[in-house]
């Protein structure tokens, strides 16, 4: 009999039996979705080894701290089980060095993190002292020593998270949680086109990922489309020119709804996009910012030909 | 004697067939609405499952999965003719793969099976 045991309690299992199937029909409360190992939905997690086929698809954060998928894993191959807690997360202490208004709406934060390390583009859950707890994208330049990390948050009217940061200054504290997310840029071969299409503060991972392609000496041309309302709205033009003058490979359009002035093109990136690079086979695609312009952008540049494992989307979706 | 999901190529196959499956599917008029609103990696992952099953291959689908999971486009409406279009672009995709017409037929007839399951009427 392959038995383990659950937060304490030993489960009799069956022969072939996978430890979801086990505990559900022992009427154990354990979220569960589709069955296939690919929801996610079942994640426990376990003190001892585990298979890898039961880690398909898992953040690394999660497989750091012996997540699995339960449906995908035999009764026989774990002992020791439990449901994932919150402190399955290690927080760090970060420090404000700098922020700064880098649009009317949209702010720049600068902390100082020891012991921190991720790639840009990746999200942290940050958590204020008033215990508000808000998740951010790292838009951290690639260049910059890892224990810094970068944001760039939208100010909201009466936002409990962003009001606060407003009113902070240099030495006050907040804590980290993560990184988390599968937003940041991989190497396969360095010389496939990147795509990169945001809207607003989705700029942050897109800014972290396109350093972080070039700085490590990425071939194939990055292109990046950043969306706002007004342009205005649209922030970090210097930081942006300054890549495209450092890396040849490297350009940005920005686009405009309205108020649109200089070379800004009117309307979507999407939009702007597609019409500039129609074909899309063989790309790598990141898509960040609201979620109706990241869910409509995953669909059409699927349907342009980008594999679906080469599309990353991060859709920002509101607290 | 190799089995159908051998002679397709195994797990590389279904690699290789999934997303221009899906595309095909989700380009298709005919039953694209249904598609609306879903998550699009989880729904990868199902068409995985999917083609795994109808090439042959290693899969934990039960009838009841079947029915259950698909009874929420039942009521929206899902009936034989979907089920065919979904077929035809099964077939379509494998061929744009250079699969015989034999091997497409013997995919086309293990997708079949699930029929009753996925309309709701078994």
């Amino acid at each position: 009999m392959p038995n383990f045991l659950f937060e304490g309690r030993e489960v009799e299992a069956e022969d072939g039996e996978s430890v979801l199937g086990a505990l559900l029909r022992h009427g154990a409360d354990v979220g569960h979705g589709c069955k296939a190992g690919a929801c996610q939905s079942c994640l426990l997690r376990s003190s001892g080894a585990v298979p890898s086929s039961a880690q398909n698809g898992l953040d690394e954060t999660l497989i750091e701290r012996g997540a699995f998928l339960s449906c995908q894993a035999g009764a026989g191959d774990v002992c020791d089980v439990e449901r994932l807690g919150r402190e399955v997360f290690p927080r760090f202490q970060a420090t404000l060095q700098e922020c700064r208004r880098v649009a009317d709406e949209v702010l720049f934060l600068r902390f100082d993190v020891p012991g921190w390390s991720a790639a840009p583009g990746r999200f942290v859950r940050m958590v204020h002292p008033s215990g508000t707890v808000r998740p951010y994208s790292l838009a951290t330049p690639a260049w910059n020593p890892p224990t810094e990390a970068h944001f760039h948050v939208r100010l909201i009217e009466g936002g409990e998270m962003s009001q606060a940061l407003a009113d902070s200054q240099p030495g006050d504290v907040v804590e980290l949680e993560g990184p988390f997310g599968k937003c940041s840029y991989r190497l396969v071969h360095g010389n496939e086109p990147i795509l990169l299409i945001g809207s607003g503060t989705g700029l942050a991972p897109l800014y972290g990922i396109a350093t972080d392609a070039l700085h490590r000496g990425h071939n194939g041309p990055v292109h990046l489309f950043h969306g706002g309302r007004t342009s205005a709205s649209l922030y970090f033009r210097d930081e942006l020119s300054d890549l495209a003058a450092k890396y040849p490979g490297f350009r940005t359009t920005p686009c405009a709804d309205e108020d649109v002035t200089g070379d800004d093109l009117t309307g979507s990136p999407l939009d702007h996009a597609l019409r500039e690079h129609p074909d899309l086979t063989g790309y790598k695609v990141y898509l960040c910012g609201h979620p109706m312009l990241v869910k409509a952008a995953q669909k059409k540049c699927f349907l342009a030909g980008a594999n679906l494992r080469d599309i990353a989307a991060d859709p920002f979706v509101p607290a | 004697m190799s089995t159908l999901y051998e002679k397709l190529g195994g797990a590389a196959a279904v690699d290789a067939a999934v997303d221009k499956f899906y595309r095909r599917v989700l380009a298709d008029d005919r039953i694209s609405s249904f598609f609306e609103g879903v998550d699009m990696d989880k729904q990868a992952a199902k068409q995985k499952s999917f083609l795994t099953m109808a090439f042959g291959g290693p899969n934990n689908y039960t009838a009841l999965d079947m029915k259950t999971g698909h009874a929420h486009l039942v009521e929206k409406g899902l009936n034989d003719s979907h089920f065919d279009a979904v077929v035809e672009d099964l077939g379509a995709t494998l061929k744009e793969l250079g699969v015989s017409d034999e091997l497409i037929a013997e995919v086309a007839a293990t997708a079949e099976t699930t029929r009753e399951d996925v309309l709701g009427r078994s």
